[in-house]
């Protein structure tokens, strides 16, 4: 009972980590709540929103509130019952409308300028201006195979995230431009093309999907990737890494798994030696972008 | 749908999409039907509530031009001297913030798909013209099934009605078009609930600032996953999202209005498109919520109408 207590706290901790826009809020009920008399509509909402903070951030009732959701989702997800965005904006909207000076001199102005400004400069300082989550969460590798550890520039990290999907996009036309038009095509490639490919063609199978990296998708079904698919991956991301090695030797035995798993076309770095591979006739190989494309030769036997 | 707003009827033709979706997604699960079938459906049904609408609206006309039923648009009152300076400066700010987060769904490859696969649903559904007949994921066969939880969702189903009718790839509907659709349809929840929480012609500037401090709030408040903003800038296109932003606003603005019949079509867009086999979802203790504090302010004053009550 108190690891799931600690857990609900811990919640909590993660939540306000790095803005605190609930701190904020928890700040204009104060005042919505102390300050002048709100009836009607406006009362509701005030005691509705501070019911539901304390519902929250008590980790007792938020631990019940988990168990609402019967414990699946994580513990940012019972936030949703708290109306944050439409309390902030009219606690915010009250404090400016009641501590207005009223006129239109110079002082007037000046002071409720001097006040805007200064709620302007609490509601960025509570927050994080955005661009902190997403590329945390993609240089993380949650959900996603495109990032650089190295770097969490929204800005480098969203053209990364471009320039792979239009690497992917191209991948995809000269696959299905050299492929025969009667095979299903059943693709095995670095994470970082599989990451676009059923998302921009679902005609094309895959020997394994995001959920091999992305584990949050196992979720959505029961099943697991046999060993030699995961052993597959790990070669295929050692590969692209530049980590494997001696994968000139490998190629040929992989190859032959990925053949024996349906796979019919392969997808690898262009500095992979595949001479060896495309001896016996049983691949044709093309270069596309900064990959090599191999297409199992039609009625070529394993 | 009488008395309602440009806003509210927005919005309902959204649950009422959503309603339709869900229902052809049922029937391809449970029904076998192709998919093909849940288009013509949705299609059809788009058309009749189209129709249904456009005869009330020529009935209405009509009898506003016969003198029948007219209702006289109220004047001005005295004084009202219509855009001050800080209703156009606070208006600037709002449109504003407004085009940039367009501008941020629009240009920039922000789409945060972690744990989710709806892109890829959309696709298979498209290809294989049914829903669940393969892996989203890998495109092959189910061996083990899927969660009944998931089978029912109708999102991925929408979603795919809507390439089919507009002829735009998934990619490009989910990660632009209806994150956009999203963000117009929260504010227009969140203007909705500004007129409740300030009803008064006179407070219209603050309504307006209102909506300017939301919008701030989506471009700020978007620091972490699970905040709004985040939601709407990266992944506009997932239930939890469409909950977050119109369905949640929504909801509380009709339980401030009484109008607690009409927060059951929020519970059941809610069902639709979010994990509500997890719990009952969000929306509904919401409703609870707003209704207990209405029943204790009822006990409290003794009365049914309250002193400062709003009908």
């Amino acid at each position: 009972m108190l690891d799931r207590l600690h857990l609900a706290w811990q919640g909590l901790a993660d939540w306000i980590d790095r803005g605190k826009l609930p701190a904020l809020l928890l700040a204009l009920l104060l005042y919505l709540v102390f300050g002048k008399k709100q009836r009607g509509p406006q009362g509701r909402l005030i005691w509705y929103g501070l019911v539901t903070v304390i519902l929250c951030i008590c980790p007792v009732t938020a631990l019940l509130l988990m168990q609402y959701q019967t414990g699946f989702y994580d513990y940012i997800w019972i936030w949703s019952i708290v109306p944050v965005t439409a309390l902030i904006a009219y606690g915010g909207v009250r404090f400016l409308a009641d501590e207005r000076k009223a006129g239109t001199g110079y002082p007037a102005l000046l002071r409720n300028g001097f006040m805007l400004l200064l709620a302007v400069a609490v509601l960025v300082l509570s927050s994080g201006l955005g661009a902190g989550a997403w590329t945390e969460r993609v240089s993380a590798g949650s959900g996603s195979a495109i990032g650089d550890v190295h770097t969490t520039d929204a800005t480098a990290l969203a053209l990364q995230e471009a320039l792979a999907r239009d690497r992917a996009q191209e991948v995809l036309a000269a696959v299905k431009a050299n492929a025969s038009t009667n095979d299903q095509i059943c693709l095995w490639a670095p994470a970082e093309i599989l990451e676009y490919v059923r998302a921009l063609d679902g005609s094309i199978t895959l020997l394994y999907g995001r959920n091999m990296w992305d584990i949050a998708l196992n979720a959505y079904r029961y099943e697991v990737y046999p060993a030699e698919t995961q052993q597959l991956y790990q070669w295929m991301e050692g590969l692209a890494d530049g980590t494997e090695q001696a994968v000139g030797e490998q190629l040929p035995e992989q190859l032959d798994a990925a053949s024996r798993l349906g796979v019919n076309c392969v997808i690898l770095p262009r500095e992979t030696d595949v001479q060896e591979v495309l001896a016996d006739g049983t691949w044709t190989a093309s270069e596309v972008s900064t990959y090599i494309v191999l297409i199992k030769m039609t009625g070529a036997s394993e | 749908m009488k008395g309602l707003s440009l806003a509210d009827k927005c919005i309902i033709t959204w649950i009422f999409m959503i309603g339709l979706a869900e229902t052809g997604h049922l029937l391809m699960v449970f029904g076998n039907r192709p998919f093909s079938d849940a288009v013509v459906f949705f299609a059809a049904g788009i058309c009749i509530g189209g129709c249904a609408c456009g005869i009330r609206w020529w009935k209405k006309r009509r009898g506003r031009e016969t003198g029948k039923g007219a209702r006289r648009r109220a004047k001005p009152a005295k004084g009202d001297s219509g855009i001050t300076a800080v209703y156009a400066a606070v208006f600037l700010v709002f449109v504003l913030l407004f085009l940039f987060q367009i501008m941020t769904i629009w240009s920039q490859d922000h789409t945060d798909r972690g744990g989710d696969q709806t892109i890829e649903t959309v696709e298979s559904i498209l290809e294989t013209g049914s829903v669940y007949a393969v892996d989203p994921l890998t495109g092959s066969a189910y061996t083990e099934g899927l969660p009944l939880r998931i089978r029912i969702l109708g999102l991925p189903t929408l979603y795919a009605i809507l390439c089919r009718l507009l002829g735009i790839s998934a990619w490009k509907l989910l990660t632009k078009v209806v994150p956009t659709a999203v963000l117009l349809l929260g504010y227009m929840a969140y203007w909705i609930l500004a007129k409740q929480l300030f009803p008064n012609r006179q407070e219209r500037e603050w309504r307006l600032l209102f909506l300017a401090i939301v919008a701030a709030l989506i471009c700020c408040g978007s620091y972490a996953f699970g905040m709004d903003g985040y939601g709407i800038l990266y992944c506009g296109y997932r239930g939890t999202t469409i909950r977050s932003a119109i369905l949640l606003p929504y909801t509380l603005a009709l339980c401030l209005q009484h109008r607690w019949k009409q927060t059951l079509l929020c519970l059941l867009a809610e069902a639709c498109i979010v994990w509500t086999l997890y719990g009952l979802g969000a929306c509904l203790p919401v409703v609870c919520g707003m209704g207990a504090i209405r029943l204790w302010q009822i006990r409290r004053s003794g009365s049914l109408h309250t002193v400062g009550e709003e009908g």
